[in-house]
């Protein structure tokens, strides 16, 4: 796993905290006020200080990410099972689904807040879900049918039935498209889980410590909980990754090789 | 080596036929206005061990044909029987191996593992059927490569493998649609030499559609001319050659034959 070696860590590292460095200079010269832009030793004392409050938040906020993810994800690949094997659930389901993207989701927040109940996690799993099923659903479905003809007619010829030409040439197939769309989806479930929690709920989760503490100016805090979902967000894609390399681990590294 | 006689007397016993094709029609969209009918009143008959190349114009129907005979699609009319049964029982008995233009190997899958596709489906068990296809890959001469995956495999080899697939449960016909044709000159006459040597050792009847004539000669114990659409089997030539390696293709026989199979051509698509 490349990734996980010295070598691909240095450069990002290195040109993150030389930005990192630069943005902490640049403010300490010039010193504006600092509601503007906090500089990130500030962040880093602000979240050292609160670091009970971000962790707690975090975790609500996490668990909202995670079950939302879930449960977009389990849904997408069973719609684009079921569209893959059966025709006629194709032409109903897919505009249905494209109908749904063109919805603007994160804007349904307030209405599935009223609907389900503002306090209850339900409604802002219900705007993940939704945001993540699309990517999962079209991804999936197209690596599920984009498969060579003489594949499908050879596996026919071998008296396959179509669940075995699904299970031996589909889903493998598919494989690489669905961890495309999970890595999209492992980064749009953090945004899309901060950005309900703008529109009220429970104190204790992270969109309501970035309102809150911008609200009263105390913008080092409201930085820190961005710090926090960004961690989230970068240990989501993450596993996502390691995931993808340990299910497709072998092939991808014979691809690279030739 | 001499050349492989077709065995069986030309009117023997339809039991003792591979493959019996009578009157075979095949129109698609038949309600429709935009119905085609690609094939129309087509004979053909195929003996144990033969090597029947079919060649004709191209879009005049080889490929359905070829479809037709392995049972992936049904005729609009006529007869048609591999060993006595249908094609699609014949499908589902596994009577068949085929190997297209495109490998279609499955990416993910190193070279052993592809071999062993159709063994798995046939429910072998994992020794036998790795045994196999260590066997196989050989046969086609990739021993040694039963690890590579499709991508580090040049095309050449890749559709070595699919040959190797396709023999790997000693199929009662061996099905070829053009798998040569995506292949470099040099790449395709080694390959033909290749299956030359398969088909010797195993004993496999080969119906084998292509649109290059030396191609056919070189490796036919008979070349059937199909006709434009709707298109039948306009004539069949035997070829007589006095061996079949690759020295023949600068002998006489070679050129004879090739330019008889030529003007054949050239007469079909005239009319």
């Amino acid at each position: 796993m490349k990734f996980l070696r010295g070598g691909a860590w240095l450069p990002p590292t290195v040109f993150g905290a030389a930005a990192l460095g630069l943005w902490e200079l640049l403010l300490w010269a010039t010193d504006p006020e600092g509601f503007v832009l906090p500089r990130p030793s500030e962040i880093a004392v602000a979240l050292g200080e609160n670091i009970s409050e971000v962790q707690m938040a975090s975790r609500v906020t996490g668990f909202i990410i995670l079950s939302g993810l879930a449960g977009g994800v389990v849904l997408g690949v069973v719609a684009a099972l079921i569209v893959t094997r059966f025709r006629t659930a194709n032409e109903t389901l897919t505009p249905l689904a494209v109908a749904i993207n063109a919805i603007p989701i994160i804007a349904l927040a307030p209405l599935f807040n009223n609907w389900l109940g503002i306090t209850s996690p339900r409604s802002n799993q219900a705007v993940v879900v939704l945001l993540v099923f699309f990517p999962v659903f079209i991804n999936t479905a197209r690596g599920l049918t984009e498969v060579g003809d003489e594949q499908v007619e050879l596996m026919q010829s071998y008296a396959a039935s179509d669940w075995r030409i699904m299970r031996t040439v589909r889903i493998p197939n598919a494989l690489p498209f669905f961890f495309t769309a999970l890595r999209l989806v492992a980064s749009l479930a953090v945004i899309a889980a901060i950005v309900v929690e703008y529109f009220g709920g429970r104190q204790d989760t992270l969109g309501n410590i970035i309102t809150q503490n911008a609200q009263f100016t105390r913008y080092d805090v409201a930085w820190a909980a961005v710090v926090a979902g960004s961690i989230v967000g970068i240990a989501l894609y993450f596993a996502a990754l390691i995931l993808e390399r340990l299910v497709t681990g072998r092939y991808v590294r014979a691809t690279a090789a030739g | 080596m001499s050349t492989p006689e077709p065995q069986g007397a030309p009117g023997a016993a339809a039991e003792e036929l591979v493959l019996q094709i009578a009157g075979l029609e095949k129109t698609f969209n038949p309600d429709r206005p935009n119905a085609v009918t690609a094939i129309s009143g087509l004979d053909l008959a195929v003996r144990p061990r033969e090597f029947v190349s079919i060649i004709g114009p191209s879009g005049c129907g080889k490929s359905t044909l070829l479809r037709l005979v392995g049972g992936l699609i049904e005729p609009t009319a006529g007869e048609l029987s591999v060993n006595g049964r249908s094609a699609q029982e014949a499908r589902l008995a596994r009577d068949y191996g085929m190997v297209f233009q495109a490998a279609g190997l499955l990416d993910w899958r190193s070279a052993i593992r592809n071999v062993e596709l159709p063994l798995e489906l046939m429910g072998w068990s994992k020794s036998r059927r790795r045994a196999r296809a260590v066997e196989m890959l050989k046969l086609v001469d990739l021993g040694g490569f039963d690890s590579h995956y499709p991508s580090e495999l040049s095309g050449g080899m890749q559709q070595r493998v699919a040959i190797a697939r396709a023999l790997s449960f000693e199929p009662a016909l061996l099905l070829m649609d053009e798998p040569f044709g995506a292949l470099d000159e040099m790449t395709r006459e080694h390959m033909q030499a290749e299956l030359l040597k398969i088909w010797r050792e195993t004993a496999t009847t080969v119906i084998f559609i292509t649109h290059s004539i030396p191609e056919a000669v070189f490796l036919s114990t008979r070349v059937a001319v199909m006709s434009a659409r709707p298109a039948r089997i306009a004539a069949e030539i035997p070829i007589e050659l006095p061996e079949r390696t690759p020295l023949v293709r600068d002998t006489e026989e070679f050129f004879r034959s090739v330019s008889r199979v030529r003007r054949t051509l050239r007469s079909v698509e005239a009319t």
